[in-house]
């Protein structure tokens, strides 16, 4: 009779402890993997022109989460490694991917006209957008987002490259800078971060 | 019978007592022997980029109170808040002019980030293993602990094996005495009695 009175305890004890346990895991606040701007900052505003020729302006895609990179289409390593992982991100976003416009806006306009933007961005997913403009727009954008740029010149036939931010930055539905990705972030931390914000609503 | 009277019982009792004192032993032994004095438990570390910092580095300045390496635990979140005008980058937080930035640093790693407000424009940033932490020290007390009671249980078993009740002297109150009258089962205790050639009787 005892025993069974300490078995059952014992049982309820343990069901107690996993129920709590859970509790408090579902209770646990999100902890965000990228460098987190909080409180969030508008975002700088702009128009640039994608690869289809159509405007794009950053304020008009309120509801969407956007994930910007800044590079250019000859770029060695860096940008070709930041729309793999973008279009793992989205990949693995499934149905979300709908909430979330992925973007790549250049550093090397003089080279990356809207038809080889279209190339590029076909090589990876031709949901994404690639940016080009005007220079006051794009001067709006880089100096917004803090994007360092600058022309290598090489004795070569690539004639140059750019140094540019690695950086990916994210806006969240209500237009916020809300968060930055180092170049390096693990693609699975990334997603995950914008999964979360994509279930925001506005 | 009392339940904890019963000599499995008590013996995994003691047997938890004694694992759980040498899982004790071993995890803070370990802890203390290994602890370099860098561990310590996560915490928030909060840096202001004062106004004019831009400035100051564009002139060639330094900013005094930043060194080039910079030492954390795995779980510190680094916060970063930027009071000049212009944007700033300290290794991975990026943040902009009268914002602030914070980066939970999750993983064991060194790195070597770009900085905006470090005349050489690089920042190194060690993560070490967070040391002493409540929940790490349970968790290892948790892994020891109960292999060593099985094991101080099994071993215990083996050198001292345990008795039958009935050789402790004891009998288990659950199971209460045979009452048997002679006259009810002479013929039955009878049978049970053998006698041995040289006249002894032996049940």
């Amino acid at each position: 009779m005892t025993g069974k009175v300490i078995r059952w305890g014992l049982a309820l004890l343990a069901t107690i402890l996993v129920a709590l346990g859970s509790l408090g895991m579902l209770l646990q606040p999100y902890s965000f993997r990228g460098s987190l701007i909080d409180p969030p900052v508008p975002a700088t505003d702009f128009t640039l022109v994608d690869q289809h020729h159509q405007p794009f302006r950053l304020s008009e895609q309120r509801g969407k989460v956007v994930v910007m990179a800044f590079g250019y289409t000859l770029c060695p390593d860096v940008c070709p490694a930041t729309l793999a992982e973008f279009k793992q991100i989205r990949r693995l976003l499934g149905r979300q991917a709908d909430q979330v416009q992925f973007v790549f806006i250049t550093v090397d306009p003089e080279r990356d006209t809207p038809t080889r933007l279209g190339e590029y961005m076909q090589a990876f997913d031709a949901s994404f957008r690639g940016l080009s403009g005007d220079m006051t727009e794009l001067e709006r954008a880089w100096q917004g987002f803090g994007v360092y740029h600058e022309k290598q010149f090489l004795d070569s036939a690539a004639g140059y490259l750019v140094d540019h931010t690695a950086r990916v930055y994210v806006v969240d539905v209500h237009g916020n800078l809300r968060l930055t990705f180092p170049f390096g972030t693990a693609t699975q931390d990334m997603f995950e971060d914008i999964q979360y914000l994509a279930r925001e609503r506005i | 019978m009392n339940f904890w009277d019963h000599p499995l019982v008590r013996r995994i009792a003691i047997s938890c007592v004694i694992g759980i004192a040498v899982a004790l032993v071993i995890s803070e032994g370990s802890y203390y022997l290994l602890n370099d004095g860098t561990r310590r438990d996560p915490q928030t570390i909060e840096l202001i980029i004062p106004a004019g910092t831009a400035e100051q580095v564009a002139a060639g300045k330094s900013v005094p109170s930043l060194p080039t390496n910079m030492t954390f635990v795995e779980g510190d979140v680094l916060l970063v808040k930027n009071q000049d005008v212009t944007d700033h980058q300290l290794g991975p937080v990026w943040v902009p002019p009268d914002a602030t930035g914070s980066l939970a640093l999750g993983e064991v790693n060194r790195f070597r980030f770009g900085c905006s407000f470090q005349p050489g424009r690089y920042l190194g940033i060690d993560v070490r293993p967070a040391g002493s932490s409540l929940q790490s020290r349970l968790l290892a007390l948790i892994l020891i602990g109960p292999p060593t009671i099985a094991l101080i249980v099994v071993y215990g078993i083996l050198v001292v094996p345990l008795k039958p009740a009935s050789a402790t002297g004891t009998r288990p109150q659950s199971l209460p005495a045979p009452v048997v009258t002679l006259s009810e089962t002479g013929a039955a205790v009878n049978d049970m009695i053998h006698h041995s050639p040289n006249g002894k009787t032996v049940l």
